[in-house]
């Protein structure tokens, strides 16, 4: 495993990380999603040792803890460019060079060239795409084995983001390279991750297989007492609407064989998401 | 720790034309009333607010998150932010040198103004730099304004009692001037120590 999250726990005046929990194996991408507030960043917080858990532990590389022999090997992006924007970037890259001892120079001015960044623009002139391009360029160029991307595609163009999304996915190609994003844009997690967690309320609600999900959950839709006559085991969670109920199904084969009257669609991440967080919503 | 100190530099770059356009002025206006001391300490006082301008930078810029996430221990970070501000005292220093002697100031005066200049740079830095990094720049700055009046008084005073007093480093005055920089010494070590563990503790 490139990184292992165990029972992380974190108490703050007003929000509770609670046992938080997940696993990313080598040559994947895991897609946090959650709502605002959800916990996904504080988690990456402290994944990256910028705030410290009460308790629970982090594992990268297959050992406990974050070193700096680690951190030279992870590359992170952040929602917000977070280097000084009256720089130009050849003088990123000089000030990279001397902060990463495997940066490879030739490789960052390669990507300054894919992504059409140019170097007479100071950085505060360069657009949010072309910030969030530079930050990939500098996550990438010092042979990170794991990425840590803080909602990397929002606020993007559906150009740019599909220019990214194809990005990280040549980056784990080899099959040894990770990437751990959190996103609202779940359609382009559909498209690129693995796995996916879904954290709400500082709390793990799910943390699975992208296929699973997408494959094996679907969403049945029928009237409140059709509905809440279905085996409990197979419903995540239900749903009230003005033209009847839906539940929301972890086991479409099944489902389709104990009750076939029952209209069951397929669903997307983003349904999904809505469906477990109003559900808890409702349960509290 | 070269790559900070870059980021250092290239973070000020435009701003040192501005304080070397600004310190010309001065510099001649002081000239002109015959107090060529006075762009010397000057210049001291300008390698100090180059201090509150790079936090403000890795405030505003979200540099200090990124601090955090480097192959550089805390220790790393901190010991570079010190060297850099190190580097500017003595560039300071070594400009305000080259006035006076440029000025034909006698050389007992000469060192009398950088050594005041210096130990004042000195206290600044170990007393706010701490509180830099434990308070964040808003409310840093003012404090560094209370904070640097006490020593601009007392530098003062102390170049005026040595050029008063005495006209040549004496046996005693030399032995004075050592005792205080090696408190002064201290101090910048302290505060260093300290510096570290407010970074450590603190969650960006």
């Amino acid at each position: 495993m490139v990184l292992q999250v165990k029972e992380i726990h974190k108490q703050y005046p007003q929000f509770l990380l609670d046992k938080i929990s997940f696993e990313l194996p080598e040559g994947a991408i895991m897609g946090l999603i959650g709502e605002n507030g959800a916990g996904k960043s504080t988690t990456m917080r402290i994944i990256l040792g910028m705030a410290q858990a009460d308790s629970g532990s982090v594992s990268i590389f297959g050992h406990e803890g974050v070193t700096e022999q680690d951190r030279a090997q992870i590359g992170v992006v952040f929602d917000e460019l977070p280097f000084n924007q009256t720089l130009f970037v050849s003088h990123l890259g000089k000030v990279m060079q001397g902060i990463y001892p495997n940066w490879d120079q030739q490789a960052y001015e390669e990507y300054l060239v894919r992504f059409r960044l140019p170097d007479k623009k100071e950085l505060k002139d360069f657009s949010r795409g072309m910030k969030m391009k530079l930050s990939l360029a500098v996550a990438m160029s010092h042979h990170a084995r794991l990425l840590i991307l803080d909602e990397p595609t929002s606020g993007l163009d559906p150009v740019v983001r599909a220019e990214i999304l194809d990005l990280f996915l040549e980056f784990i190609s080899d099959g040894k390279r990770s990437i751990l994003v959190s996103s609202h844009m779940t359609g382009d997690l559909e498209r690129i991750a693995d796995y996916i967690t879904l954290i709400h309320q500082g709390r793990v609600m799910l943390s699975k297989n992208k296929d699973e999900l997408i494959y094996g959950y679907g969403i049945a839709r029928a009237d409140r007492q059709t509905l809440a006559a279905v085996d409990s085991s197979l419903v995540e969670a239900i749903q009230d609407g003005p033209y009847g109920s839906q539940a929301l199904i972890n086991d479409r084969v099944r489902f389709e064989r104990e009750y076939p009257d029952i209209l069951l669609d397929r669903l997307n991440l983003d349904e999904m998401m809505v469906m477990l967080c109003r559900n808890e919503v409702h349960r509290q | 720790m070269k790559g900070f100190l870059l980021n250092d530099l290239f973070s000020i770059r435009r701003l040192l034309k501005s304080i070397a356009i600004v310190y010309l002025v001065f510099m001649v206006a002081w000239s002109a009333v015959g107090k060529p001391q006075m762009p010397a300490l000057m210049l001291g006082i300008m390698s100090i607010s180059y201090m509150g301008n790079l936090f403000s930078y890795d405030e505003f810029y979200h540099w200090e998150k990124y601090q955090r996430v480097i192959p550089l221990s805390v220790r790393q970070v901190v010991l570079a932010r010190y060297l850099s501000f190190g580097i500017a005292a003595l560039v300071t220093l070594v400009l305000g040198l080259m006035y006076l002697l440029v000025m034909r100031v006698p050389l007992y005066e000469i060192g009398v103004i950088l050594m005041g200049t210096a130990a004042m740079q000195m206290y600044t830095i170990s007393v706010t730099v701490p509180i830099y990094y434990k308070l964040g720049v808003a409310k840093s700055r003012l404090i560094q304004l209370l904070v640097m009046l006490i020593p601009a008084g007392i530098f003062m005073g102390m170049i005026t009692v040595l050029r008063k007093e005495f006209s040549e480093f004496t046996v005693g005055v030399e032995l004075i001037l050592g005792g205080v920089f090696l408190v002064l010494l201290i101090g910048i070590l302290l505060s260093v120590r300290i510096s570290i563990r407010i970074v450590r503790k603190k969650e960006v």
